[in-house]
C-alpha cells in the first residue's frame, strides 16, 4: 500500500496522507559553533484510509514522535505535504488552522504530564469546547458527561482533581478530551508505554470500541510490536528518520524484512514471551 | 491542602501589625509633629492603678522639668479617657475623624515612648512612622514582583535572545553594589523634594533595583510550565499564547511571587529605614523608623535615652515576623510540589 | 577553557554596561555640574576652563562617553569638589580601610560559619542545632542597620570597643605590633557587626546543603555499609556540600567592597561607605560615580573569581555545558 500520488482505486478515501514530509532539528555545540542539523525525519510519505488503523513504530530516536506532531501540526515541518480529508494542512495558518484543528487530536504517552495536575476532570475535558468556542457553560458540562460514560467513566467523579486517578483512568480522561471536538484522526503517541498489561488491553479494547461507534481513524505511534500488531491494520516501520519498511501488519511481524523490524519483532517476543511464561494461562 | 497553622497565624499577626499602623491617626495620641519645647527627652509616662488613696481607674502623672531630667508630680491624678474626642486629624487622608483610642487632659501628657528632642511624642510618631515605612516597603515590592513577572516571562516563554538579552540585563542589575547604588542614585535626585515626591522616588528607585532575582525564578518556572505536555494538547485545541499564558503557566508562578513578596517586604522597609536613617529618604518633619533612629548616632542620645530605639524594636519585630512567614511558604511550596 | 572565555566575555560585557549606566547618571544629573562648579568661590575660573577642555564637554555625546572611558582606564575618575582633589587617590585610600575591614570579617565568618554548619546540619534535632538554628534565623532576619545599632548602643553602655575611627590619638608613636593590636581593637565593633550577620547567612547555607545531602540515597547506603560518621561527613557530605557553599563564597568576595556601607558609617570606619555618604549629601557628583564604579568593578571581578573557583572544584560543570546554576 504504498504512496501513489493522487487518487487511489481504494474503496474509502485515503483521510490521512502525507508526502515528503522532512523536519530538521538544529543542534546548538558550544556558544561560537554554528549549530549543527539533526535530521529527525526525511521524506517520510504514508496513507490511511478513514476507519483504518496505521501504525508507525521504530526505536527511540526514529522519528515517530515528530511525524505525529506534524501531522498534529504541534510542531512545522520544513517541507512536505499533508492532507487530511484533501485538505492541505501545512500551509494553514491562522483562522483556518484554528477550523482544521477538531478534526485530528493527539492523546500523548504520560498521562500525568499532558493534563494540568491543578484542573478537575471537568476543567481537562471542556478545555478543548472551551476553546474552540462551544456553546454554554451547561452544554459542555453535558458534553463533558457524555465523554466521560463513553470511556467508562463515572460522570460523578467530573470534579475531581485529576491527580485522584489511577494511570489507566488518567489516559482514558485523556483519550476523553481529545474526542471532545469528534475528531476524524487521533494519533496516540505511545500512549500504553508505562501502563501495566491488564491496563494495556482495556485502553486497546476501549479504543476498538470508540472506532466502531465514531468511525475514527487512528494513527498509533509505538515501540512495541507486538501489542500493535493486534491493533493495526497496516504498520510502517521507521529507522532514523525514515520508513525503511511498510505493509500489512500480520505480514510485517511474520515476515520482517528490515534489519530493524527483525530487531523490533525479537524484541518484542523476547518480552512477550517472558511475560507470557508469568501470565496465568 | 493541609494548611500549616504557622502561615495562618503569622498572617494574623502580621495583618495586626498593619491595621494597628494604618489606624495611626485613631490610635495615636497626639500629632506626630506637635511639639513641645518644655518637655524634650522624657522619658515614658507610666500607667497606674493604685495610689496612697486606693485604687482608681487607669491614671497618671505628670512629667515636671527638674534640674536635670523630670520628675513625677503626683500631686494630681490624671485618669485615661478611652475613647475620647479631641483634635481632628486626617484617616490616611480619606476623611477625618476626632475619635481617639485614648487621652489625657492637659496639661499631662500620655507618653507611651517617651519623647524626642523636640518633645514630640515617640509613640504617636512611631505609628505614623510606621505608616511610611510599611508602605514604602510593600508598595516598592509590589513594583519589583511586578516588573520581575513581567520579564521573567517574557523571558521564559519567549525564549533565544530575548531571554539571553534579559537574563543578561538582570545580571548588570545582580551584580550591582546594590546599596551603594541605591545611594549614588538618590545623589542624582534633587536632595529637597515635597514629602509626597521623595515619597514616590523613594519607592520607585527601591523598586526598580531588584527585579533580577526574582524575575529569574519567574523564568525558571514559565520555562518548565511552558514545555509541558497539558501546554502542548491546549496547543493542539488552538490555545492563543495568552490563554496559555493566563490558564496554564502564570498560576504556576504564585507560589513563587508570594514566598519572594514575604522575602522583599522586609528587606525594602530595612532599605528604606537605613536610607531615611542617612538622611537621604524621607526628611523631617515627616517621621519614618529610619529617619527616627538618626538622632541616635549621637553617643550621649544613644545611652541616655534607650526609649528612642523603639523604631529599632518595631523594625525587628516586623521583619522577623515576614522572615518566618517567607520560611514557613517556602517549605509549605516545597511540600506541595512535591505531590 | 571556552568557559572561563565565555565568562571573561560577559564580565567585559558588564562592565561595559555598568560604565555606560554611570556615565549617563553624569548626564542626567539636573544642572550642569559645572555651572554648580562656577558659583563655588573655592574653584578658580581657569580651573574650571582647563576642567570643561579635559572633559571635552562641547564634544558630542559619544565622543564624551570614550574620552570619560578611556580616562576611567587611565584611573582618572574626575574630581572632586568637595574634597578639592582628585577622585581616584581618594578612593584608593577609602577602600584599603574597607578592604582590612572586610577581609578580616569575612575570613572569620567562613572561619565560623562552615563548622557551624557542618555541625547543626550533621546533628539534626540535636541541642546544639536546637539552639543554632533559630539563633541565626533571627539574626538573618534582623535588617543591618538595627544590628549595627544594637551593638553600637551595648558597645557605648559597656564599653568593650572603642567606638568610631580606625586608630587613636597618637598611633604614629605606637610601634609596630602596638598598631596592629590599636588598629585590631578599633575593627572590634564594625567586624563584629558584620560577622554576627554573615555567619547567620553562612551558617544557614551549609547547614541546607548538608541536609540535602544526608537525605540522598547514596549516604543512607554508606553509612548502612557501616562507615562511620565522620569519614561519610568528610569523605562524602562535604565535597557535595561545598558546591553551594563555594558559590556564596563567590558572593562574599564580591561584595568586599559594597557590602559594609552602614556598618562603616554606623561604626565610624574610615572606609568607601561614609566617602559615598557625604559625597551624595554634598553632591559631589565625581566622587559619588567614581565610588559606584570603583565597587562595581570589583564585585564583577569577584563574580568572575568566584566562577573559576567552582569551575575548578565542581566537575560538572565542563566546556560547552549549558549553565549549570
Amino acid at each position: 500500500m504504498l504512496t501513489n500520488g493522487n487518487s487511489s482505486a481504494t474503496s474509502n478515501r485515503a483521510l490521512l496522507r502525507v508526502r515528503a514530509l522532512s523536519k530538521k532539528y538544529w543542534i546548538r555545540r558550544g556558544m561560537f559553533r554554528r549549530r549543527a542539523p539533526l535530521a529527525a525525519v526525511s521524506d517520510v510519505a504514508l496513507e490511511i484510509e478513514g476507519g483504518k488503523t496505521l501504525a508507525i513504530v521504530g526505536s527511540s530516536g526514529s522519528g515517530k514522535s515528530t511525524v505525529a506532531r506534524c501531522v498534529a501540526r504541534l510542531e512545522k515541518p520544513d517541507s512536505g505535504e499533508i492532507w487530511i480529508n484533501d485538505r492541505e494542512i501545512v500551509q494553514t495558518e491562522g483562522k483556518d488552522l484554528m477550523f482544521l484543528r477538531p478534526q485530528v487530536q493527539l492523546v500523548f504517552q504520560d498521562p500525568t504530564a499532558s493534563m494540568n495536575a491543578r484542573f478537575s476532570v471537568a476543567k481537562t475535558i471542556e478545555e478543548p469546547l472551551l476553546l474552540q468556542g462551544c456553546g454554554a457553560r451547561e452544554e459542555r458540562r453535558a458534553r463533558v458527561a457524555e465523554l466521560m460514560r463513553e470511556v467508562a467513566l463515572r460522570p460523578e467523579w467530573m470534579e475531581r482533581r485529576v491527580t485522584e486517578f489511577s494511570g489507566g483512568q488518567r489516559q482514558r480522561i485523556a483519550i476523553a478530551r481529545a474526542l471532545a471536538l469528534r475528531p476524524k484522526l487521533l494519533i496516540l503517541d505511545e500512549a500504553f508505554t508505562g501502563l501495566d498489561l491488564s491496563t494495556q488491553a482495556q485502553i486497546a479494547n476501549l479504543l476498538l470500541e470508540l472506532q466502531t461507534s465514531h468511525s475514527l481513524t487512528y494513527l498509533l505511534i509505538s515501540h512495541d510490536l507486538t501489542f500493535v500488531s493486534r491493533m493495526a491494520d497496516t504498520i510502517a516501520v521507521m529507522s532514523l528518520g525514515r520508513i525503511v519498511e511498510e505493509g500489512r501488519a500480520e505480514e510485517v511481524v511474520i515476515n520482517p524484512l528490515h534489519p530493524s523490524t527483525r530487531a523490533l519483532v525479537a524484541a518484542a517476543q523476547g518480552l512477550h514471551s517472558g511475560n507470557a511464561a508469568q501470565q496465568p494461562s | 491542602m493541609r494548611r500549616r497553622p504557622e502561615i495562618v497565624l503569622l498572617v494574623v499577626a502580621l495583618t495586626a501589625l498593619h491595621f494597628t499602623i494604618l489606624a495611626a491617626a485613631f490610635i495615636a495620641p497626639y500629632d506626630p509633629a506637635a511639639q513641645d519645647r518644655d518637655l524634650p527627652y522624657a522619658p515614658p509616662t507610666r500607667m497606674h492603678f493604685r495610689d496612697s488613696s486606693g485604687w482608681h481607674r487607669a491614671f497618671v502623672y505628670r512629667w515636671i522639668p527638674d534640674r536635670d531630667g523630670y520628675r513625677l508630680d503626683t500631686s494630681t491624678r490624671y485618669p485615661i479617657h478611652f475613647f475620647a474626642r479631641g483634635e481632628s486629624r486626617s484617616v490616611l487622608g480619606i476623611f477625618r475623624s476626632n475619635l481617639h483610642l485614648f487621652d489625657v487632659d492637659e496639661p499631662a501628657r500620655l507618653l507611651l515612648l517617651g519623647t524626642d528632642s523636640f518633645g514630640r511624642d515617640e509613640f504617636s510618631r512611631l505609628l505614623y512612622g510606621g505608616q511610611i515605612s510599611l508602605a514604602t516597603g510593600l508598595l516598592a515590592t509590589l513594583i519589583t514582583l511586578a516588573a520581575a513577572t513581567l520579564m521573567g516571562t517574557i523571558a521564559g516563554y519567549f525564549g533565544t535572545w530575548i531571554d539571553e538579552s534579559l537574563m543578561a540585563v538582570g545580571e548588570l542589575f545582580l551584580c550591582l553594589p546594590w546599596f551603594y547604588f541605591l545611594v549614588g542614585a538618590r545623589a542624582f535626585l534633587p536632595l529637597h523634594l515635597s514629602a509626597a515626591g521623595t515619597f514616590l522616588l523613594l519607592i520607585i528607585v527601591i523598586g526598580i533595583i531588584g527585579w533580577a532575582r526574582p524575575a529569574r525564578l519567574v523564568r525558571g518556572m514559565v520555562l518548565s510550565a511552558r514545555n509541558r505536555n497539558y501546554v502542548l494538547a491546549a496547543r493542539g485545541f488552538g490555545a492563543s499564547n495568552v490563554y496559555l499564558l493566563r490558564r496554564h503557566i502564570l498560576p504556576e508562578t504564585f507560589a513563587i511571587l508570594v514566598t519572594q513578596a514575604a522575602l522583599l517586604i522586609p528587606q525594602y522597609v530595612a532599605a528604606e529605614a537605613t536610607l531615611s536613617f542617612f538622611g537621604l529618604g524621607v526628611s523631617e518633619p515627616v517621621p519614618s523608623w529610619g529617619n527616627m533612629l538618626s538622632p541616635l548616632q549621637q553617643y550621649n542620645v544613644l545611652v541616655s535615652f534607650s526609649w528612642l530605639l523603639a523604631p529599632a524594636v518595631a523594625l525587628v519585630i516586623t521583619s522577623v515576623m515576614y522572615w518566618l512567614l517567607a520560611d514557613a511558604l517556602h517549605h509549605w511550596v516545597q511540600s506541595h510540589s512535591i505531590n | 577553557m571556552t568557559y572561563v572565555f565565555h565568562r571573561l566575555l560577559r564580565a567585559a560585557l558588564l562592565l561595559l554596561g555598568v560604565s555606560l549606566l554611570c556615565f549617563l547618571f553624569t548626564e542626567m544629573a539636573p544642572g550642569s555640574f559645572f555651572d554648580e562648579m562656577r558659583l563655588n568661590p573655592q574653584i578658580s575660573p581657569e580651573t574650571i576652563t582647563s576642567l570643561r577642555a579635559r572633559y571635552g564637554l562641547d564634544r558630542p555625546l559619544v565622543v564624551r562617553y570614550f574620552r570619560w572611558t578611556a580616562s576611567a582606564m587611565h584611573g582618572d575618575l574626575g574630581y572632586s569638589i568637595a574634597y578639592n582633589a582628585p577622585v581616584t587617590p581618594l578612593l584608593w585610600a577609602r577602600a584599603k580601610n574597607t578592604l582590612l575591614l572586610t577581609l578580616t570579617a569575612t575570613l572569620l565568618t567562613w572561619l565560623l560559619g562552615v563548622p557551624l554548619g557542618l555541625m547543626t546540619g550533621s546533628a539534626r534535632g540535636k541541642f546544639a542545632d536546637k539552639l543554632a538554628t533559630p539563633t541565626s534565623s533571627f539574626l538573618l532576619s534582623v535588617p543591618e542597620l538595627v544590628l549595627a545599632v544594637g551593638l553600637l548602643a551595648l558597645a557605648v553602655r559597656w564599653r568593650f570597643a572603642p567606638v568610631g575611627g580606625m586608630m587613636s590619638l597618637g598611633f604614629e608613636d605606637l610601634s609596630p605590633w602596638e598598631k596592629i593590636r590599636d588598629m585590631a581593637v578599633h575593627m572590634l565593633l564594625p567586624v563584629l557587626i558584620l560577622v554576627l550577620g554573615g555567619v547567620a547567612v553562612v551558617e544557614r547555607h551549609v547547614r541546607v546543603s548538608v541536609l540535602e545531602v544526608l537525605d540522598m540515597p547514596y549516604i543512607q547506603a554508606a553509612r548502612g555499609l557501616g562507615i562511620g560518621r565522620a569519614r561519610v561527613l568528610f569523605r562524602h557530605v562535604l565535597p557535595v556540600a561545598a558546591n553551594p557553599a563555594i558559590s556564596l563564597f563567590g558572593f562574599s568576595i564580591a561584595a568586599l567592597l559594597g557590602g559594609s556601607l552602614v556598618v562603616e558609617v554606623v561604626a565610624a570606619w574610615p572606609g568607601l561607605g561614609p566617602l559615598i555618604l557625604e559625597a551624595t549629601l554634598s553632591r559631589d557628583l565625581y566622587l559619588v560615580i567614581g565610588a559606584v564604579l570603583f565597587s562595581a568593578v570589583f564585585m564583577i571581578a569577584g563574580n568572575l573569581i568566584a566562577d573559576v573557583i567552582l569551575l575548578a572544584s565542581d566537575p560538572r560543570i565542563r566546556p560547552g555545558e549549558p549553565d549549570a546554576s
